[in-house]
């Protein structure tokens, strides 16, 4: 009986422990949300969101057009993205020799781990030049942009796509052959439609990751000193975070620069947290459907 | 391995005289640091008043200001504290009308200025402030090193190519756009471009922002349609420097005069400095300084006097 009593203190003890660690990240980053809203509320009124021009010389902090180059710039690479990274996780789930696979998989993961500023380098040394001598113009523009920014998302939509199509049972699979359907039928009409809510899962994650990146996408894209929103995929344009970090070295503090500087922040986080519920809500939803289908088919039984 | 529930118990409760032990030290440390310095203000002060304080050299410095002598201050606060263990010395950017600003208002111990505070217009600048002149800087333009359209420009010519009035290189003989690199506001090397060259008009918004000399010269040597500006310290052979007005932007002329784009870099106190900003001062004033001066680009006094 007192061993018992022993034990549960401890349990307790080790308990609270553990809560205080996981709180303390709850509330650290509770505070950094309530510390950018309190520098970016002076800031925070129509002329900022609608403002078109974004010119700290002429005391101007509309981020209209920079806002619109942004999602320009990070829906474009996603897009690219997509379209080289669905088909890729598809081969390396279903049309792949497994050693082969082995050896592939890992070496797409092996690119999360290299460093922003890494690829920005890559992407100034290498796409650029590429871009202004097949092309001509600039060389930085929205395309070197949407190239770099494509080989940072690769890595987590290949992934997770390719987790999800895995996950789809075996069963399903070998009934569609056993059908007579061809592997690009099974593919068309069993696996993608089964594995939709991980990949779009997977696209979402990676355009909040792409919509936050700045220290790649600030060396390729150009910056003109006066925002614009870009006219063709040749042209360069400015985006949201290379305006901060190319601001933040001069800026007075406290001004309305500083306080804009900071509403530009909030206008991200804002869109990166609505991404992350919309793609929350998207699993959730699949999973609810699966559930309920798994739910009537035992009712049927 | 397993671990008996005495023992978890005894872990756990080490672990918590561990944590309660540590944060009753970092408590007595600070405290004690505070005591410590408490005295040795004391100590300085006494020190003074009796005119014999001796050569240790202790205590901390906070230096702040213009961005472009911001990497001669750094450079020589290293030395600086390697030499004299008991210092130190922080330095932070923020452009020289922070610098000003802040040394103005005491929150300083040295402000750093690449403006001239009889000459600028400085909103109340204290009475006591007290520059010092540590270096030069100038500013050249630069070309892709395969541009043979132009070898020389005029003051005007450049003013009307960086405000966006000549936008295609067929003006000097040449094709094509011309791709115009400009620094961040914030910037001395923009703040002295402007000065010298754009005197009535604003770098044109289409101009491409980039944050260092460093990266100005890499995008001038890969841009063949590429122009930009340049601290002259940066200048090598992968670009090309224009002479401005048949002058070229080089050491010799600089010295002579016959460039005219300079101007004088400041370190700045509020009344006499005290022993240790002095030091640091002479420091960058000696040789050991202005050697660093030079590596990082800039002019040395020694070369104008």
């Amino acid at each position: 009986m007192k061993r018992e009593g022993h034990r549960s203190v401890l349990e307790k003890a080790i308990e609270i422990m553990l809560f205080l660690g996981a709180a303390s990240s709850i509330v650290i980053v509770f505070l950094i949300v309530i510390f950018m809203m309190l520098e970016a509320y002076p800031a925070l009124n129509p002329d900022f969101l609608l403002g078109w021009t974004w010119d700290p010389k002429k005391e101007m902090f509309g981020i209209f057009q920079t806002g619109v180059s942004t999602i320009y710039v990070g829906a474009g690479a996603i897009i690219l993205a997509t379209v080289i990274g669905v088909p890729t996780a598809v081969f390396l789930s279903d049309f792949c020799r497994y050693n082969v696979r082995n050896i592939i998989k890992p070496s797409i993961e092996l690119l999360v781990g290299i460093p922003t500023i890494v690829l920005g380098f890559f992407g100034l040394m290498v796409v650029v030049p590429f871009i202004r001598n097949s092309f001509g113009g600039w060389g930085f523009s929205v395309l070197a942009g949407w190239i770099v920014l494509a080989i940072m998302s690769l890595p987590h939509i290949i992934s997770i796509s390719e987790d999800a199509l895995r996950a789809v049972p075996s069963s399903y699979r070998e009934a569609a052959l056993a059908l007579g359907a061809t592997k690009w039928q099974t593919v068309k009409k069993v696996l993608l439609p089964h594995a939709k809510t991980g990949i779009t899962a997977s696209i979402l994650l990676a355009f909040g990751r792409v919509m936050g990146e700045t220290m790649a996408i600030t060396m390729v894209i150009g910056n003109p000193r006066v925002s614009w929103i870009p006219a063709s995929i040749f042209d360069r344009a400015k985006v949201l975070t290379s305006t901060i970090l190319l601001d933040w070295s001069y800026v007075e503090i406290p001004s309305l620069h500083y306080h804009s500087l900071f509403g530009i922040g909030v206008i991200l986080f804002l869109i990166v947290a609505l991404v992350d519920v919309i793609a929350v809500y998207i699993i959730k939803e699949g999973m609810w459907k699966r559930i309920t289908e798994v739910a009537s088919w035992w009712k049927r039984r | 391995m397993s671990w008996s529930s005495s023992q978890k118990t005894l872990l756990v409760i080490l672990l918590l005289v561990v944590l309660a032990l540590g944060a009753y030290s970092s408590w007595t440390i600070s405290s004690l640091t505070f005591t410590i310095n408490t005295m040795q203000g004391t100590l300085d002060d006494l020190g003074s008043m009796l005119g014999n304080y001796t050569q240790r050299l202790e205590g901390y410095l906070t230096v702040a200001g213009s961005t472009t002598v911001l990497p001669i201050s750094q450079a020589c606060a290293n030395l600086f504290m390697q030499e004299n263990p008991g210092a130190v010395i922080s330095i932070t950017g923020g452009g020289s009308g922070h610098g000003i600003s802040a040394i103005s208002a005491g929150y300083i111990n040295i402000g750093m200025s690449s403006k001239n505070l009889t000459i600028e217009q400085i909103t109340d600048p204290d009475p006591d402030l007290q520059p010092v002149n540590i270096a030069l800087d100038s500013v050249a333009i630069i070309v892709h090193s395969s541009n043979d359209w132009i070898d020389d420009l005029t003051f005007e010519e450049v003013e009307m190519i960086f405000n966006g009035t000549i936008t295609d290189w067929n003006h000097f003989g040449g094709t094509g756009e011309i791709h115009v690199y400009t620094r961040e506001a914030g910037s001395g090397t923009l703040e002295c471009f402007e000065k010298f060259f754009m005197e009535n008009s604003d770098i044109t918004g289409a101009a491409s922002e980039k944050t260092s000399n460093g990266e100005m010269r890499a995008a001038v040597s890969e841009d063949t349609a590429g122009i930009a500006f340049l601290s002259v310290g940066y200048i090598d052979e992968t670009i090309k420097a224009i002479s401005i007005e048949g002058v070229e932007p080089t050491i010799d002329n600089l010295k002579t005069g016959d460039y005219t784009v300079k101007r004088w870099l400041f370190l700045i106190t509020k009344g006499a400095p005290t022993t240790l900003e002095q030091a640091f001062i002479d420091f960058v004033l000696d040789e050991e300084g202005q050697e660093i001066v030079v590596q990082e680009g800039y002019l040395k006094l020694e070369w104008f006097q």
